[in-house]
């Protein structure tokens, strides 16, 4: 559970984009977990178990948020307290070069987020869950060659989403 | 390695989904295409930026999940200690076989098995029965031989029918054909048990009760082993002669009775038998045999012996002594199975003493022999070569006849 916390949080948050809504959705998705903990297959990792019993609920919640109110782009949210407006990315490039870092993190945020569904889930498993494609291929019950698709259009988007941090990435790389 | 593959492979590269070699063969194409390399840092830088992003904190599991998970632990303890039960179990599996296994594999276990296999073998091809057994248990099959109605009549002897109300009811009784085979053993030898594998001679016991021989039959189904009873029996028979043309009430019978009633009984016994032994043919026909209580002689002997009676034939003995040496080379060669020369031989020497010993009458010098000539057997008797069936029921019927 220790191990798995942190980048399934992950997985679930960039699903919902909800801090609260994932913190919810995983201990959802633990108590499914241990509840379902005779249903597993051993021949499965159990890795790959976890993030099909997470996804599940990300797909559940975004099944049920359909049919509820939209909130108003302006409108905060109380559990984060800003607006959603807030949160997508600027056109405008970062004034101070200093504080670089600290807008990446919201640049990478706002792109990941940008990116389709079935990208970003992708692109989340395998570059921060470190799951292999084929195990991602299993989790999103997709043919491996589709997830690598998915995974190389996922890049190109970022890619194209960072371009402003060329020169940031080249200091880095 | 062109740039189509590069690109759809520079994906696995960056991710180390690549094994070396394959990884070699791209790298080695990124060094000489300078778009794909262009490609490659890109997508190098890309995940150089989307590397850096710091993963939130984790929340903590809530109470609720705690709680569920101290509240199934003990079952999944439950399920997780199934495996260890089912494990155990396997392992006792495991054990019980291999204990089986132990003892199967001793030393003992592996003689005993060897020693019913052997008894069982032995059961299965040896005829030998206790002679109790013979008596008792199996009465249809056995017959009691009088040894001395076993005797061929001798050459003067005039056929006389034999007086079936002499004979006890008991010793009457008819025998399955091709059950009751027995070799019998002179009168001097007292009483002995028959035995019916091919060669194997009857086993004189130290009992001298006068009476003959105990045949017990085994399953012989097989042609040779018939012929072999047959041939056994004729040998007892020839070899009871001296002895029991002694005795005036019996001599004549055996031999009389034969040709004709050994036909009868074993035509019905054999009913599509193929060709017969040329030896069991020969024997019965000729009523010649060899000696008793041995299990023969080799092919070599057999050979050794014909060639010593040639040799004495080709020395010019007398003509007493030429006709008792052809007749044993008759033997001999009928036990060689070499009907032909026996028939030669039977017609060069055997015949013409018989003619010039006025016998000539009593004796048909065609080589079939005459139905009536059947009941007249005589030493100068011709051999004939008659189908396998007639031949097989005609050893049976004379050893049937001996019984009575």
């Amino acid at each position: 559970m220790r191990r798995h916390r942190t980048p399934l949080f992950h997985f679930i948050l960039r699903s919902v984009k909800n801090a609260a809504t994932a913190d919810e959705l995983l201990q959802d998705a633990w108590l499914r977990m241990i509840q379902g903990a005779r249903d597993f297959q051993r021949a499965s990792r159990f890795t790959t178990w976890a993030y099909t019993v997470a996804r599940n609920l990300c797909i559940d919640h975004a099944r049920k948020a359909v049919h509820r109110r939209h909130h108003s782009l302006d409108q905060p949210r109380e559990e984060e307290g800003s607006t959603l407006g807030d949160r997508v990315p600027a056109n405008d490039a970062p004034a101070d070069r200093q504080a670089i870092g600290h807008e990446l993190q919201g640049s990478l945020v706002s792109a990941i987020d940008a990116l389709p569904g079935d990208q970003r889930e992708v692109f989340v498993l395998r570059e921060y869950s470190k799951l292999s494609f084929k195990e991602i291929a299993d989790v999103v019950g997709a043919p491996e060659n589709t997830v690598k698709s998915r995974m190389r259009y996922a890049l190109e988007r970022l890619q194209s989403s960072l371009a402003e941090y060329e020169d940031y990435a080249r200091t880095l790389g | 390695m062109d740039c189509e593959t590069c690109s759809e492979l520079l994906l696995d590269l960056h991710y180390d989904e690549l094994d070396a070699a394959r990884a070699d063969e791209v790298r080695a194409h990124l060094t000489t295409c300078e778009a794909c390399s262009a490609a490659s840092a890109r997508l190098g830088r890309t995940r150089s930026l989307v590397a850096g992003l710091a993963l939130p904190d984790a929340p903590q599991p809530s109470a609720a999940v705690m709680a569920a998970l101290s509240a199934t632990v003990p079952a999944v303890e439950r399920v997780s200690a199934v495996i260890p039960i089912a494990r155990a179990r396997q392992a006792r599996a495991t054990g019980w076989l291999q204990r089986v296994g132990e003892v199967a594999m001793r030393r003992q276990v592996a003689m005993a098995a060897i020693s019913m296999l052997m008894f069982g073998l032995g059961l299965r091809y040896l005829p030998f029965r206790s002679p109790t057994q013979s008596m008792t248990a199996e009465a249809p099959q056995t017959e009691v031989v009088p040894a001395t109605e076993l005797a061929p009549a001798p050459v003067s002897a005039a056929p006389t029918p034999a007086p079936a109300g002499a004979m006890p009811l008991a010793m009457r009784r008819p025998i399955p054909p091709l059950r009751a085979q027995s070799q019998a053993t002179a009168p001097t030898e007292g009483r002995a048990y028959g035995r019916i594998a091919a060669g194997e001679p009857a086993r004189p016991t130290s009992v001298a009760d006068g009476r003959g021989v105990v045949a017990e039959a085994p399953a012989a189904d097989d042609l040779e082993a018939r012929a072999d009873a047959v041939r056994g029996v004729v040998r007892a028979r020839s070899a009871a002669a001296p002895a029991a043309s002694n005795s005036p009430a019996s001599a004549g019978f055996a031999s009389n009775t034969l040709a004709a009633s050994e036909e009868r009984q074993l035509q019905t016994a054999l009913p599509a038998e193929p060709a017969a032994a040329p030896a069991a043919i020969a024997a019965t026909g000729s009523g010649l045999g060899s000696a008793p209580s041995d299990r023969g002689p080799t092919r070599g002997e057999l050979a050794s012996e014909i060639g010593h009676y040639q040799q004495q034939l080709a020395a010019n003995p007398p003509p007493a002594e030429r006709v008792a040496i052809a007749r044993s080379l008759q033997r001999a060669l009928l036990r060689a199975g070499r009907i032909e020369e026996a028939n030669r031989v039977q017609a060069e020497y055997l015949t013409r003493a018989a003619d010039t010993t006025s016998l000539a009458g009593q004796v048909g010098t065609s080589p079939v022999r005459p139905p009536a000539a059947a009941a007249m057997p005589s030493p100068a008797r011709p051999v004939v070569t008659r189908p396998a069936r007639r031949s097989v029921s005609n050893a049976q019927s004379d050893f049937n006849q001996s019984a009575y």
